[in-house]
């Protein structure tokens, strides 16, 4: 086992984040058009998954924004159609996971 | 007068080691992040699948002393992972932690009462995961 203090240990977290970051702006983009054609399911599974893996490599802030686009997504997809309003919203949090994501991965560069 | 000698103390109960765990996950992130900490920090020796089809094969073939299992995957989910594992021979009895993003309190209430261990939410401590898993097992085992 290693002690959590491990210069080692650190270097590994900060590669593994580093590689995390790195991938994001493409990440987003492929997010924005699963959103784009009307493909929810699927871009709610990418929501999802960014909403638990963004805060694990330490980017709380883009975890907030794809629960917020998770929550957004999930709740017009309860209905038979997707109301103008929620497409409106989802359309707003979907830009902000994208200016978040891009932010991170510029400063990974 | 004769004393009474003081019995000696029970020793502890020795609980089996944890060493294995097996960690499920459709997201490679997180799958690299648990491996990461339960691996490299934690020590334990982790296998890894990224479906229920994958975990039930992994399980089968070399059952682990824990499953670290995400909740919602395409196709068959956590919980339904669950429920195959306890119908499988040799993982009836495997503890199970589940792993989320979902934080609502009924939610978790919900995935303990199917029969886990607990509930890790999303996002974790990379750092600190390993000995609230260890708390978990040891609490399950007390």
């Amino acid at each position: 086992m290693t002690e959590a203090g491990d210069p080692a240990i650190k270097a590994l977290i900060d590669a593994a984040r580093a590689d995390f970051a790195r991938s994001l702006g493409v990440r987003a983009r492929a997010l924005e058009a699963l959103a784009t054609s009307g493909a929810w399911t699927d871009a709610r599974r990418e929501a999802h998954k960014l909403r638990g893996s963004a805060g694990v490599y330490g980017f709380a802030e883009l975890g907030v924004a794809a629960a917020a686009l998770d929550d957004s997504i999930g709740e017009a997809a309860d209905n038979a159609a997707v109301a103008p309003s929620a497409l409106a919203l989802i359309g707003e949090r979907l830009k902000e996971l994208i200016a978040e994501a891009e932010r991170v991965s510029r400063g990974a560069r | 007068m004769k004393t009474v000698p003081t019995p000696a103390p029970v020793p502890p109960l020795l609980l089996p080691p944890l060493r294995t765990i097996l960690v499920v996950d459709d997201d490679a992130d997180i799958r690299r992040a648990l491996r990461l900490s339960l691996e490299r920090i934690g020590g334990f020796c982790v296998a890894l699948a990224g479906s229920a089809e994958e975990a039930l094969a992994e399980a089968s073939r070399a059952p682990p002393d824990l499953v670290l299992l995400d909740v919602s995957m395409p196709g068959t989910d956590g919980p339904a992972t669950l429920a195959a594992l306890r119908k499988a021979a040799g993982t009836e009895r495997v503890p199970v932690v589940f792993c989320t993003a979902a934080s609502g309190g009924q939610e978790l209430a919900r995935l303990c009462s199917l029969g886990a261990l607990g509930v890790i939410t999303k996002p974790f401590d990379l750092v600190g995961l390993p000995d609230r898993v260890r708390a978990m097992f040891a609490k399950a085992l007390g």
